[in-house]
């Protein structure tokens, strides 16, 4: 009986002990060795009241948060007018659309525009559409 | 019994349900709730080559993350954008603390599981074990020895200080000559700088002290009734419950001592009547002291015991002049420490004052003290360290992750955290180890060939000579090593594997089980201190099981090597059945002959020491 309570304590304790220094290491693991992705979902343009509208859906599938920095089209920023809300955090597993709406002068039909996601890591994540 | 069990039921459930709570939760915190969804938009007026577009960015966070708004970036420009980088790891920072903290507790439970369960065996089993201890010692001790009715009431140690008082005493009452000798081989009483004796001659002329003294002060042992009726009761106890056959000869035994007691006792009366030198009175317990006296009382009425005693006293000091001469050669003989390998030191502990070797020694054994003290402390202490452990090293991680935290104390949290946590799995992983080791693996620790073969290594060994390796042929010639060492085998004092001993081992085996030994099984390995000197020792029980010692002997050894043998074996059993409440059974199959008075001498001291003692009949 000694035995088997001995066995039981001495594994019980071996697991808590697993489980606590795996997930102890994993987690620094995790936080140096974390990578970021941007999957679009679906990009469509049209034109709606007399205005054009690009719209791009995209998910967060990193392990960590995005942070955006900028936005550019056809490799030219969109510079805010207001309050700048750069940089803005996008925590992982975000489901995310954007939307930009202009003129139909702006956005002309049956050019291409791509419209591209910079992050603070540097990397620049693009969706092309075709403006009907 | 009753609470007992409800005792034990309760806290194995408790256990369990810690356990379970830790690992249920271990696992919700692996797999995640599901947090609720907070939608955010937002809206920027830009320009993109100077005319106006309206950008819509609309997305769903995890609610952990609407919080976060405080930006704490260096390198951020807006105050206002609600992200920051040093924010980016919270979800995950937050689950590994949920993790840790889940972990931690599930450890401190087991921790605290296997402190309780530890403790339990530490302290000799549970309540209902005690009380079968108990039970079991009453029933085999008190039908007829009141003095030591509980096992233990009656320590190891407190007889070994009798037998010091005894020993003084008989010292003193020997010529100046002898005492002389004596007090140079005295290993009971070493001088201070001395420290406890070491040497196998020490132990061998201690244990011939001690048998000189139980054959001049037996009076525990001896009573009235047992020469008045003949019956024999040797040591008044549980010789007489637990063997009858034994009985015959013991009462010839008990004669025989009883008249050489009280011979000493007549020729010490007649000397303090003539105003010589008086005699230390020598230590007993009261219960025994009346009857002894009585027993003197009608002997010193007696005049034909009186003329015996007066003329066997010279003889009987002849024969103590010779034993005083016999330990001063011993003495001689054995004066170098045992284990002084490579060092050469021949020194003696009785001119050791002012010693470096002495002084060495008496640090030494001051840590074997303390080691000794710590011992049984041994596994809270360990359990304490890995929960402390594991508490700062959380302590760290978690201001290493504070969004406050200043870089380098992050950097030294998360450093000095990495290296606790490193050092606490190694303690951690070497205590499992251990204690794995311990608890399963019943492979006796194997004397080196050294050891095994000769016991005292002598030789003072140079650096050409490492190791013990019989006749210089080992691991050439295998033919040639096996010769030697069945040669050497042969004339082995333990012969364990003697058909007498089998039966012996397997009537201990019947003993314990009939006393409610459980998990009877074989040798095992057990490490203890001497009482009278803290000296470490390992012990090989011939028969373990799970708070029994047994040693089973054939009741036939003869020679002084045997005795010495058996000698260290009792105070070894004494010193565990004290220190770590087990108790010690010993079985001897054949009765010793009535005239070895050293079988006497450690039946007594084993039965004065609370071990049962079962006699066979061969």
């Amino acid at each position: 009986m000694d035995k088997i309570v001995s066995t039981v304590i001495l594994v019980s304790f071996t697991i808590a002990l697993a489980v606590t220094l795996s997930t102890y290491y994993a987690g620094f693991v995790n936080i140096f060795m974390r990578y970021e992705e941007i999957a679009f979902d679906y990009a469509y343009a049209t034109i709606r009241n007399g205005q054009a509208e690009i719209v791009i859906n995209f998910k967060n599938r990193g392990q960590c948060a995005l942070t955006v920095v900028a936005l550019e089209i056809n490799g030219v920023d969109l510079e805010p007018t207001g309050n700048n809300p750069f940089p803005l955090e996008l925590p992982s597993g975000t489901n995310a659309r954007l939307r930009l709406h202009a003129s139909l002068d702006t956005f002309r039909s049956g050019v291409a525009y791509e419209v591209a996601i910079r992050t603070a890591s540097g990397h620049t994540y693009a969706k092309a559409v075709v403006m009907p | 019994m009753m609470v007992v069990k409800v005792e034990r039921v309760a806290a194995t459930a408790l256990f369990a349900l810690l356990f379970f709570l830790c690992l249920a939760s271990a696992a919700f915190a692996l797999v995640g709730c599901p947090p609720n969804p907070i939608e955010r938009n937002l809206e920027i007026d830009c320009t993109w080559n100077g005319a106006p577009v309206r950008a819509n960015l609309k997305w769903t966070e995890p609610e952990d993350n609407a919080a976060a708004t405080t930006n704490t970036d260096a390198g951020s420009k807006s105050s206002q954008s609600g992200t920051a980088s040093s924010q980016a790891n919270k979800a995950a920072i937050n689950t590994q603390q949920v993790l840790m903290l889940t972990g931690a507790a599930s450890g401190a439970a087991l921790a605290g599981g296997g402190i309780f369960a530890v403790k339990k065996k530490l302290e000799g089993g549970t309540s209902s074990e005690k009380e079968t201890k108990q039970t079991t010692s009453t029933s085999t001790t008190s039908s007829t020895a009141p003095k030591y009715t509980s096992d233990n009431a009656r320590s190891g140690r407190e007889v070994l200080e009798q037998h010091q008082n005894e020993l003084k005493s008989s010292t003193q009452s020997q010529s100046s000559t002898q005492n002389q000798q004596l007090r140079q081989s005295d290993v009971q009483n070493p001088p201070k700088d001395n420290g406890p004796p070491t040497t196998a001659g020490q132990q061998y002329m201690q244990k011939q002290m001690n048998s000189q003294s139980s054959q001049q002060s037996q009076p525990p042992t001896h009573t009235q009734q047992s020469n008045q009726s003949g019956v024999g009761n040797y040591q008044n106890n549980e010789l007489t419950s637990t063997t009858s056959n034994f009985s015959a000869s013991a009462a010839t035994i008990t004669k025989e001592l009883l008249m050489q007691k009280q011979m000493d006792s007549l020729t010490k009366q007649s000397t303090q009547a003539g105003g010589t030198q008086q005699p230390k009175q020598e230590t007993a317990p009261s219960a025994s002291t009346s009857t002894t006296s009585q027993s003197i009382g009608l002997l010193a009425s007696s005049s034909s015991a009186a003329r015996i005693a007066t003329e066997m006293w010279p003889k009987r000091q002849k024969e103590l002049e010779q034993l005083a001469k016999q330990r001063s050669d011993l003495a001689a003989k054995f004066s170098t420490p045992s284990y002084s390998k490579g060092l050469g030191l021949a020194s003696s502990f009785t001119s050791a004052i002012g010693n470096p070797w002495a002084k060495l020694k008496a640090v030494g054994n001051g840590i074997d003290r303390m080691g000794a003290a710590i011992k049984p402390y041994t596994t809270y202490i360990a359990a304490a360290t890995c929960i402390a452990i594991i508490f700062v090293s959380m302590f760290f991680t978690y201001g290493a992750t504070a969004p406050a935290a200043p870089g380098i104390m992050a950097g030294t949290g998360l450093s000095l955290s990495q290296g606790a946590g490193i050092a606490g799995g190694i303690l951690v992983g070497g205590i499992t180890l251990y204690a794995a080791h311990n608890t399963f693996m019943n492979y006796p620790k194997q004397p080196s060939f050294g050891v095994e073969h000769t016991q005292i290594i002598q030789q003072p060994q140079t650096s050409e000579i490492k190791d013990e390796k019989g006749s210089g042929t080992y691991g050439e010639d295998v033919a040639q090593e096996q010769l030697e060492q069945a040669e050497i085998r042969k004339d082995r004092i333990y012969q364990t594997g003697t058909k007498e001993h089998q039966e012996a081992e397997q009537k201990l085996r019947e003993l314990i089980k009939e006393l409610g030994g459980k998990n009877i099984g074989g040798p095992k390995l057990y490490r203890g201190n001497y009482l009278h000197d803290g000296r470490d020792f390992e012990r090989y029980p011939d028969v373990t099981s799970d708070r029994f010692i047994g040693e089973a002997k054939r009741g036939m050894e003869k020679t002084n090597d045997e005795f010495q043998h058996i000698w260290e074996e009792v105070y070894k059993d004494i010193s565990l059945q004290e220190r770590d409440g087990l108790q010690a059974v010993w079985y001897i199959l054949k009765k010793p002959p009535a005239d070895n008075v050293e079988w006497q001498n450690i039946i007594t001291m084993l039965m004065n020491n609370g071990v049962i003692v079962r006699i066979g009949n061969g």
